[in-house]
């Protein structure tokens, strides 16, 4: 199932557009997914990416992969990069105060879906999300 | 993103289309800077075409409200959709930024 859906390229700004794509082809493909669920993933997802994109080194010449699989019991997302620093894990981030105006990223994402594992290896970061399906139909 | 800024009474009505990401939370910014110097500090944000916000437009939000109280008055953001919704309550920027139902909503009774 790993890899139903994938995108790959380097973290630029674009990439973000890339991942809404990928999002309005998994919504397509599975119609018995809920919006809140494709919503939850997603939103994690651009939050995990962006973070690439702003803090990945080199600036600029990271690359991504990012593969979504459908089940009729859970979305599970599987985000790979090839960065030379470790990023930040999500449960290293608290929430931060309502006036705080960045910050909010890596702990948004958690907060988003039931599961978000982070293991920063030699050769980049591997996240992975698992969003158990909330109504909907098994399509 | 798109923003078109009009005025209503004593209100400015920022209506904006969109995704406010990180990629376009800089247009939000400079659109509320724009609106602060050339009329009322009291704005309103129409994000019923906003689909999707991420933490850097929760920023530009916050930034925008900071902004509007320096000036003496305040920002109120309205019609928002359900993913804005849901990230704005997964952060508690809901206690500081309220949505209000739909513009008139918001813009009446300051």
């Amino acid at each position: 199932m790993a890899g139903e859906h994938r995108r790959t390229g380097l973290a630029l700004p674009a990439a973000l557009s890339e991942v809404h794509a990928l999002f309005a082809e998994v919504a397509a493909a599975h119609p018995g997914l809920t919006v809140e669920d494709v919503m939850r993933v997603e939103t994690a997802l651009i939050e995990l990416v962006g973070n690439i994109v702003e803090h990945g080194r080199p600036s600029g010449g990271v690359r991504y992969t990012l593969e979504v699989a459908v089940s009729p019991g859970e979305v599970v997302a599987h985000l790979a990069d090839d960065a030379r620093e470790p990023a930040p894990g999500a449960a290293d981030h608290d929430m931060p105060d309502e006036w705080a105006e960045t910050g909010r990223g890596l702990a948004l994402a958690g907060a988003l879906v039931d599961e978000l594992v982070h293991e920063a290896g030699p050769t980049g970061n591997r996240w992975q999300i698992t969003q158990r399906r909330t109504g909907g139909t098994p399509g | 993103m798109e923003i078109t800024a009009r005025q209503e009474a004593e209100v400015q009505v920022l209506e904006c289309s969109g995704r406010l990401t990180m990629v376009t939370a800089r247009s939000l910014r400079d659109a509320v800077e724009q609106a602060l110097g050339a009329g009322p500090p009291r704005l309103v944000l129409d994000l019923g075409e906003v689909g999707f916000v991420d933490s850097s437009g929760l920023g530009a939000l916050i930034s925008a409200l900071k902004r509007a109280r320096q000036a003496g008055g305040d920002l109120r953001i309205a019609a928002v959709t359900e993913q804005v919704r849901t990230v704005l309550k997964l952060t508690n920027l809901d206690r500081v930024l309220r949505p209000y139902a739909d513009v008139p909503g918001a813009r009446d009774g300051w």
